[in-house]
């Protein structure tokens, strides 16, 4: 019989379960009713020559070893299913008396005052025997408080009903009950109760040598109890030799446990009572009734120590099974725990499953899974598992009652991350409180090793990501933490270290300070180096909030430029992130454009003063007018002789004065013409704008304009490039002159007013009274124009000048019609506010 | 003579009067219309290019004041100014600056001649 079989009806203390169909119960009845039959026929037989009371009495122990194995609310029916089998036995040799029940009726509460007690104090089933305690209960109260109290009883009804001494009867009722239920009960109840598994290979030797000492015992029992009673009144010699059989029952009492214990005391039960049945040995000598008597106290006497014996070394062995079972378990929780110390996440699973194997093995389970929790699938999942192949053995066996006897179920151990789940029991044995802590830790164990596993690989995942991330940056970027060491470095270095082969650089390694990583990447002797360190250091110290820097550096392959930038590592601990970039090609782009806008405000100029060319042909012809009229005037004087030196005199002054005069008209041609890269000098605007206005008088004067100054006197300087300047009042005056072309009564004034707006601002406003501007916006774009000929680039080149000199410049219409422009600069020395 | 820049009007003052005439000069239209002293001259100098009235207005200004002698207009910026005519009494030359002493001498007497001596001078 397999514990897994339909039968079900054995728990791990081997009593028979709650748990059994109908059938079951009608096949058990039945069993109870033909044993006790079947009993009752062996008890009559059971006496000793010529006629005697019975040695023992079956019946009784069987009812009484079925209610210890029955749960109790089955009781009543077991015992009535007895109840047939007693009237069989009984109604035939005593006849249709009242006894008969009276019989029944104290055979019945013998055994349920045994089973009674010993159930509501030492358990039920084999147990009971395998515990010093427990025994001792047993034997008061199976062994003499039943079989006592239901002789009273007995003896009673007998008196009544049949006439027969009271204690007497009494005496023999205790006597044979009490045997009966210390040698039959205890083979019945551990026979019966027990589970049967096909004997391990080990257990064979026990097997053997439970053969050996039967035989032994037999042979010796034969011995002793075959002896021939003679007249040889010597006869008190017949019973030394039981001496002889104590040693094999003490054998079988440390060797064979409580059920070899009680088969061997009812196998030399079996050979006295041959013995004496035969009117020979050791209970001959003496009339049947104390023959009896006799052989049972020493039945009795022999029993008692030695089912206390043998309950007291089971127990032993079990609790040193027990406690090796224990302590081989912890070795291996402790190998398993060392086993997942300091364990590398890449060997886990494997060490996982091979523990798995060992641990099922040990504790003899069908199979260990592991189930985690996965979060693509939103359930768990198992992960590692372990199944016995094939049929695993018994493995290790628990001692003792537990305290629920149906504890089938698989103990689901949670962990952090999932669980941990265990097949049943190959030998059906329970799972022990105490085990499942053990348990518990074995699955922590398991838990942890999985978690730190999995943090790993999330920290291993996201290094390599962020070792991608680094690499795959085009510029060469530098981590430092908060002492300026290098933590992290991307591989766009390499073109600084195979660059420089400076003395005792290798190259730039994590660990580095920061002070290397500028000598990397500017060259050691150049001062940017400073202005690098110290912008690195700000930023780790977190007064500044970030740091630019842009410097040339010729490597090998030419001149090249690199922009460096610092910001603060976003980190409680702080440090900075340093990052190159090669801006040679952006650097040349913004080059070319700056020539190219040079280039292009030249060209602006010139065509500028192309159109200016017949109003500065006017402006020059004026003093060459003058010089001529005075130079032939003064040949004249002097052809008609009597010159007046005075007169000449302050003709050659004159003309002097008008050939000056018209250098400047000269100069200032040439100084728009100017192509040359600008420069930052002290300018005084009023001066600046009062040469522009010079330079346009006769263009004025032409379109019937004038042109009014409204300087302040204390007007700051500007610094700034007097070319371009020039060029910007140049384009506002030309475009206020241009506006009023349309003629018009009300006075063609452009009036061009400087202020100081506030201390660091100074303010330069051209304003005329023509036609006023449209989009205000729109008429810096380049190419905006409104005038048939002309590129329209005018106002966005002068936008890009005064830009370019951290200026404002904007438009507005004027509520009295036309339209003014404004340009502020900052004072020189100042910012713009 | 009206010319609004001073070195011409020294210049050609000092030519004028080495070649034997008085001269008058102004800075503006506005200064000779104001100066009713003299009669009548001999001859108008008259530059083109002036600002506020320009040499034309001036001289049509003249006109309608009855003054009836010559005008010789000289311009700065080469342009033959538009509406120059010759309608009564009064003949116009055009002389571009610089100019030279004998094209202007020459011009003053040959319209001096022809005007027949209806204007003293």
């Amino acid at each position: 019989m397999t514990p897994d079989t339909g039968h079900e009806v054995e728990s791990s203390a081997g009593s028979l379960g709650w748990r059994y169909t109908s059938a079951q119960t009608a096949a058990i009845a039945l069993g109870v009713a033909v044993a006790y039959y079947i009993g009752s026929l062996i008890g009559f037989s059971l006496t000793l020559p010529p006629m005697s009371p019975s040695v023992l009495w079956p019946p009784n122990a069987i009812l009484t070893a079925t209610l210890l194995l029955t749960p109790p609310r089955r009781w009543a029916l077991f015992l009535l299913a007895a109840l047939p089998a007693h009237l069989a036995v009984q109604l035939p040799t005593l006849g249709p008396t009242p006894l008969v029940f009276v019989f029944f009726l104290t055979n019945c509460s013998e055994a349920i005052m045994a089973a009674a007690v010993v159930r509501r104090f030492a358990g039920h089933g084999p147990g009971v025997f395998y515990s010093l305690r427990s025994v001792v209960i047993f034997i008061a109260g199976a062994g003499f408080l039943a079989p006592i109290a239901s002789s009273f009883l007995d003896a009673g009804g007998v008196a009544l009903l049949r006439g027969d001494a009271y204690w007497p009867v009494w005496r023999t009722r205790v006597f044979s009950n009490t045997l009966t239920a210390l040698t039959l009960v205890p083979s019945l109840v551990m026979v019966v109760g027990r589970r049967w598994s096909w004997p391990h290979p080990e257990i064979w030797r026990r097997v053997l040598e439970a053969g050996v000492l039967w035989l032994g015992l037999i042979v010796v029992g034969w011995g002793v109890f075959d002896q021939g009673t003679g007249a040889s009144g010597f006869d008190v010699l017949l019973t030394i030799p039981l001496a002889f059989i104590v040693p094999f029952l003490v054998w079988a009492a440390v060797r064979l446990g409580p059920t070899g214990t009680s088969l061997s005391l009812m196998t030399v039960e079996g050979l006295a009572i041959c013995g004496g049945a035969a009117a020979r040995g050791p209970f001959a000598i003496l009339p049947p009734a104390e023959n009896v008597l006799s052989l049972q106290i020493v039945l009795i006497s022999l029993a008692i120590p030695l089912l206390c014996l043998a309950a007291l070394i089971e127990e032993r062995q079990r609790a040193q099974q027990a406690l090796e079972g224990r302590l081989r378990f912890e070795e291996v929780l402790s190998r398993l725990s060392r086993a997942f110390v300091h364990l590398p996440s890449g060997d886990v699973d494997r060490t996982i499953d091979v523990w798995l194997h060992r641990l099922g093995e040990h504790l003899g389970v069908r199979h260990i899974t592991i189930f985690q929790l996965s979060k693509a699938a939103k359930s768990f999942v198992p992960t590692h598992s372990w199944t016995a192949h094939p049929e695993p053995a018994p493995g290790l066996e628990l001692p003792g009652p537990t305290d629920d006897d149906d504890l089938h179920d698989v103990p689901l151990l949670i962990t952090d991350s999932g669980v941990l789940s265990f097949g049943p029991r190959a030998n059906g044995a329970a799972w022990s409180s105490a085990m499942i802590a053990q348990i518990r830790l074995v699955a922590e164990v398991f838990g942890n090793a999985l978690a730190r596993k999995q943090a790993e690989d999330a920290l291993r995942l996201s290094e390599a990501m962020n070792a991608a991330i680094l690499s795959s940056l085009t510029s060469s970027v530098a981590v430092l933490d908060q002492r300026g060491r290098v933590v992290a470095i991307n591989e766009g270095w390499s073109p600084f270290l195979n660059d420089r082969r400076p003395a005792g650089i290798d190259g730039l390694g994590l660990g580095a300070s920061y002070a290397e990583v500028c000598r990397l990447a500017i060259s050691a002797d150049s001062p940017y180096v400073t202005t690098a360190l110290t912008g690195i250091q700000s930023v780790i110290d977190g007064t500044e909030p970030s740091f630019q820097l842009e410097w040339p550096r010729t490597l090998a392959s030419g001149e090249r430029w690199f922009e460096m930038s610092v910001l603060p590592l976003n980190r409680a601990e702080g440090g900075a992130v340093v990052s190159l970039t090669d801006i040679t090609r952006r650097k040349q782009m913004e080059i070319e454009a700056q020539q190219t806008r040079q280039e292009l405000a030249h060209f602006t100029r010139v065509s500028a003063m192309g159109e200016l060319a017949a109003s500065l042909a006017h402006e020059l012809n004026q003093p060459l007018a003058g010089i001529l009229a005075n130079a032939q005037a003064g040949q004249r004087f002097l052809t008609a002789g009597r010159p007046d030196l005075e007169e000449i005199r302050a003709i050659l002054t004159d003309i002097v004065a008008d050939d000056r005069r018209a250098g400047e008209v000269i100069r200032r041609l040439r100084e728009m013409l100017r192509k040359a890269a600008p420069s930052r000098v002290l300018l005084d605007l009023n001066a600046l704008i009062g040469d522009v206005a010079k330079l346009l008088s006769s263009d004025a004067l032409i379109r019937g304009l004038s042109i009014v100054h409204d300087f302040d006197p204390k007007l700051p300087q500007v610094t700034g490039d007097r070319v371009e300047l020039q060029q910007v009042v140049l384009n506002l005056l030309v475009n206020a002159m241009e506006a009023m072309a349309v003629p018009d009564a009300a006075g063609r004034i452009v009036v061009v007013r400087t202020a100081c707006a506030d201390p660091g601002t100074v303010e330069v406003s051209v304003q005329d009274t023509g036609t006023g501007i449209g989009g205000t916006a729109s008429i810096f774009e380049p190419f905006y124009t409104t005038k048939a000929e002309g590129l329209g680039m005018g106002l966005s080149i002068a936008r890009s000048i005064i830009e370019a000199h951290g200026g404002r410049i904007w438009a507005e219409n004027n509520e009295t019609g036309g339209a003014t422009f404004h340009f502020a600069l900052a004072a020189a020395g100042q910012e713009m506010a | 003579m009206v010319d609004d820049d001073a070195s011409v009007r020294r210049g050609l003052r000092r030519l004028l009067t080495s070649a034997g005439f008085q001269v008058r000069v102004f800075a503006s239209g506005h200064e000779l219309l104001a100066d009713r002293a003299a009669g009548e001259p001999c001859c108008f100098i008259l530059d083109v290019r002036m600002p506020g009235q320009s040499g034309l207005a001036l001289h049509e200004a003249l006109i309608a004041a009855g003054y009836r002698c010559p005008v010789v207009f000289i311009t700065g910026d080469g342009e033959i100014p538009p509406g120059t005519r010759g309608a009564g009494a009064a003949s116009v030359t055009v002389l571009a600056k610089p100019v030279d002493d004998g094209d202007l001498l020459e011009a003053i007497q040959r319209m001096i001649a022809s005007s027949g001596g209806t204007v003293a001078c």
